[in-house]
């Protein structure tokens, strides 16, 4: 092709992109094309600075990849659910001093006002721990360093009389997410056959267990929920907030008007 | 610019994420100060922290328990901890050790490795009580079964089965209780029924084949014998025992608790005493030979945990014709299978973990197997595991933490030969592949001259007449999978080699020099997901021309320099291609310098390592934050009032939440574990490169 035709194609159309349809031709950026472009659309605006790019997705797990994943879990959980996990929930993030400049995490920093706000029902949440309980299992005392073996020692002499005892799940546990869902899923199926009476019952056992089995550091903050299960154990019928906790209850699950009538 | 001001190392950082995943903030807070300054004591560890005295002991307790701190030994003046981020970086991986151990050993060793790796080190007596204490008869144990419900993990490939054949027919004698898991049919429950201890049998259909389960062994009345839960004190002791002997359960000694550090210095002082009486040398040669012998203290000091106590082996073995039903139990189980016996102090006192080292092995292995299932296909990839299973029970590790320091001339050195537990003959696979259709993935050409039953159609090239792989003579299953084998060796990654004619072929497994490949192949990976396929080009130019200066590297790969320039720069700043610039004249001028390019694998090798350290503390993060998403939701699920009661509590939308949440995890933590396949690939298989 002769580049004066280009020229005088990019003059004709005035434009750095000119398409002369009587010449077949084409001229990007002041070179002129031979192609048959009929039919082809030229993006004249200019490109998207961040056109859209989807991440490549990773493919789906196999099934030993799964399995891989359920027994990471069940491992993990069974291990939160021990006595060494703790959260200390004190607005650090690692354990190195406070830099000079920084502000101490304070009581209303570290407050949610969407979440933290104390309502009865928080008295049923779980209490995670602030300090590992130690005293529960039996150690190897030989392999840990002098200055440790105090902790170690010190607790067991003093409660000789319980007895320390790993603990281990016989069977391959599943991970407690898969347990809540399974639960839910084939008790969804029986849910109106069930029993209301068998239900509270059965609630009442496990409050009354949570409490018994409530390590000590929950105590020392959170004397509320001592208080409101106090009045939850000695069947006082006169308490206002059992009658409001009834009413709540009712609100938020209209399904079975029913479940939550104490005998 | 002070230390503390710097960055901290990434894999500090990962391995802080690993420890606050799992074992929670306090564990974690330590465990970052310890990560950020190094060797403590812990008066250093209180002024550089803002946890209180209580707080950092209880934390070391927790860390040391699990083994992720060293310490000084205890007679040391002062007490120094010191983070062990290979322990702490293996957290990540206590699902695939789980998964490992079930396919090779079945549930029940699963369950106890799982429990090992929850509590840390325990004493063996101390694992029984838990198990089976001894005040109340493990009534719960019912319990625990409706409530964790059935094994998730059934729909398995027969990996299981397969290595319950490698057990069965292993030449040395081991037994261990395999339970099967893809067959639970009710012959089990009637076994259990009767309380007797019986082989069952069932015909399980497999890729097609007929074929017979391996035995099994029902030996008490517990009725979760399908879950993998274990029945009694005999059968812990003999799943311990058998772990023990592969070498996935080790002793744990106070050496284990010294850093490198500690255990140089305490290495070198026995070697100094053995070769020349406690006092240090000064020639240099002499200083040779005492490397030389510290290294050799150290591989001492290391191999004596796996040491098995021998004690307990007789026992197993006097004790096991208590059990001894049928005489095909006792063939298959070897020795000790089951043991009646009642163990001794000896055996309790005995103090175990899982061993880290041995893990490398078996996901090197899982890993060839992968490699080779995508290039040479199902069977082939079937039969390699076989002999790389054969060969795992000899392999303490994937390579020699400690070696001997290189001798002058390599031409001296004595030569060894090859430790024949490292070898593998066809006819030892052959005799295991008994439920695998081994005709499949071959040239039917081939198989047509071994079985001489049938020929190859001319136009359709299949076999006129299909080969049930059940009735081949052993001879021909022994001459089909040498064809397999030898596919494997003619691969370019020669994933085997040829040694001699002992056993129709005899093989061995060159691991130093498939890692060296498969490093080189992810490397290759990574760059061409990231460059394509001209970034290969240029690595593999450069690899095999050496340095190159642009005229040179524009000559090798036929193209312009245009076309490389980019490619080449933008490697450069990855790291994966090394610059150096060579004045010419003695002012250094730009215009007058040569300027070399050139690819190292080593040091490729760890800038990926890096990278993709730096991929999994991004997923921990994220993994974090997608948790404080929903942790509302959460607190509210673990409501001790809403646990048993989600349905009337949570909402649908807070279920179909929790759901999501669920697959969120599942998706990053699978994520995870992928990198840290990469991981092990690049760090754990095979030492430092020489640098070229």
């Amino acid at each position: 092709m002769a580049p004066g035709r280009g020229r005088g194609g990019a003059r004709g159309g005035g434009r750095g992109g000119a398409y002369n349809a009587a010449r077949g031709t084409i001229t990007i950026a002041g070179t002129e094309l031979n192609w048959d472009l009929s039919g082809l659309e030229i993006q004249r605006a200019p490109a998207e600075r961040f056109p859209d790019a989807p991440p490549p997705q990773a493919p789906p797990a196999t099934a030993d990849e799964s399995a891989i994943v359920q027994h990471h879990l069940a491992v993990r959980d069974r291990i939160h659910e021990g006595p060494f996990y703790t959260i200390l929930n004190d607005g650090m993030r690692n354990g190195l001093k406070r830099k000079a400049n920084e502000p101490a995490p304070t009581e209303a920093s570290l407050f949610n006002p969407f979440t933290d706000n104390q309502t009865y029902s928080s008295k049923y949440l779980k209490v995670r721990r602030r300090i590992p309980k130690l005293d529960s299992r039996p150690y190897v005392v030989d392999l840990f360093p002098p200055e440790l073996r105090q902790i170690l020692n010190g607790r067991s002499s003093g409660e000789s009389n319980k007895k320390r005892i790993l603990s281990v799940s016989k069977v391959n546990a599943k991970s407690q997410l898969d347990r809540m869902l399974n639960a839910e899923e084939a008790r969804t199926k029986e849910a109106e056959a069930r029993g209301d009476d068998d239900d509270d019952e059965i609630d009442e056992d496990e409050e009354a267990e949570e409490e018994e089995s409530k390590p000590d550091a929950v105590d020392e903050e959170d004397n509320w929920s001592a208080v409101s299960s106090d009045s939850e154990e000695s069947d006082d019928d006169y308490n206002a907030e059992q009658y409001f906790d009834n009413g709540e209850d009712d609100d938020i699950d209209d399904a079975d008007p029913y479940e939550n009538t104490y005998e | 610019m002070s230390y503390s001001q710097r960055e901290t190392p990434i894999l500090a950082e990962l391995c802080t994420f690993l420890v606050e995943h799992v074992y929670g903030e306090l564990a974690a807070r330590v465990f970052s100060v310890l990560a950020r300054f190094g060797r403590q004591r812990l008066g250093d560890l209180s002024r550089a922290s803002y946890l209180n005295g209580r707080q950092l002991k209880y934390g070391l307790v927790i860390l040391i328990q699990q083994h992720l701190v060293f310490h000084s030994p205890a007679d040391a003046k002062y007490m120094f901890y010191e983070i062990d981020w290979q322990h702490s970086y293996a957290l990540v991986r206590c699902g695939k050790i789980a998964k490992l151990v079930e396919d090779r050993f079945g549930k029940k060793a699963a369950n106890v490795v799982s429990n090992l790796l929850t509590l840390g080190h325990t004493r063996i007596a101390d694992l029984k009580e838990a198990y089976f204490p001894s005040h109340t008869d493990s009534d719960d144990e019912s319990d625990d079964g409706i409530v964790n419900g059935v094994g998730l993990r059934k729909g398995k490939a027969n990996g299981t089965r397969l290595n319950g054949a490698v057990e069965k027919i292993n030449g040395t004698a081991n037994g261990k209780p395999t339970d099967d898991e893809d067959a639970k049919p009710a012959t089990e429950t009637l076994a259990n029924g009767v309380n007797t201890s019986k082989a069952t049998s069932n015909p399980v259909k497999v890729n097609g084949v007929s074929k017979e389960t391996t035995d099994r062994d029902t030996t008490d009345g517990s009725e979760e014998l399908d879950d993998g839960s274990i029945g009694s004190a005999e059968e812990l002791h003999a799943t311990i025992q058998l772990l023990m002997e592969r070498g996935w359960v080790m002793k744990v000694e106070d050496a284990q608790y010294l850093s490198p550090g500690d255990l140089h210095d305490i290495a070198r002082r026995q070697a100094a005493d053995e070769i020349f009486g406690g006092i240090i040398p000064t020639g240099t040669k002499d200083k040779d030979k005492l490397a030389a012998g510290t290294q050799q203290h150290k591989r001492r000091i290391r191999d004596a945990w796996l040491e098995v106590p021998q004690a307990c082996t007789r026992k197993r073995k006097a004790a096991d014709t208590d059990y001894g039903a049928s005489n095909k139990r006792v063939k298959v189980n070897g020795g000790y299978g089951v043991s009646g016996a009642t163990s001794g102090n000896n055996e309790d006192d005995l103090v175990v973990r899982v061993n880290p080292e041995k893990i490398a092995v078996a996901m090197r292995t899982e890993q060839l197997v992968h490699l080779v299932e995508q290039r040479l296909g199902y069977t082939t990839a079937r039969i390699y595991q076989i002999m790389l299973r054969m060969l795992e029970s000899n392999l303490a590790r994937c390579y020699e933490e400690y070696p001997d320091p290189p001798l002058a001339d390599p031409e001296k050195a004595p030569d060894n030969g090859i430790d024949p537990r490292l070898l593998v003959t066809t006819r030892d696979v052959a005799k295991q592949t008994k439920d695998l259709d081994i005709c499949e993935g071959l040239d039917p050409h081939a198989i047509a001259q071994i079985t001489k039953r049938t020929h190859v159609e001319k136009r359709t090239n299949v076999l006129s007449q299909p080969i049930d792989p059940s009735t081949l003579s052993h001879d021909e299953r022994v001459r089909i999978v040498h064809k397999h084998i030898s596919l494997l060796s003619e691969d370019p990654f020669h994933f085997v080699t040829w040694h001699t004619r002992a056993g129709y072929s005899q093989w061995r497994i060159e691991f130093d020099e498939i890692m060296k490949g498969l490093i080189q192949h992810e490397i290759e990976n990574t760059i061409a997901s990231r460059k394509g396929a001209l970034g290969v080009k240029l690595i593999r130019a450069l690899r095999k021309k050496g340095k190159l200066d642009e005229r040179q590297t524009c000559n090798t790969m036929m193209m312009s320099a245009n076309d490389i320039r980019g490619i080449v720069n933008d490697l450069t700043v990855q790291g994966f291609v090394q610059t150096q610039e060579i004045p010419r004249v003695e002012r250094r001028e730009a215009k007058h310098s040569i300027h070399l390019i050139w690819y190292d694998r080593q040091r490729a090798r760890e800038k990926l390592l890096h990278d993709t350290y730096k991929g999994m503390v991004r997923i921990m993060q994220r993994i974090a934050f997608e948790r404080e998403k929903v942790q509302p939701l959460l607190a509210k699920a673990e409501r001790s009032d809403v646990v048993g009661n989600e349905a009337k509590y949570l909402s649908k939308g807070e279920l179909e939440a929790l759901k999501k949440w669920k697959e969120v995890e599942e998706k990053l933590l699978l994520q995870l574990f992928r990198e840290d396949d990469l991981v092990a690939t690049l760090r754990d298989f095979i030492g430092p490169l020489v640098s070229v």
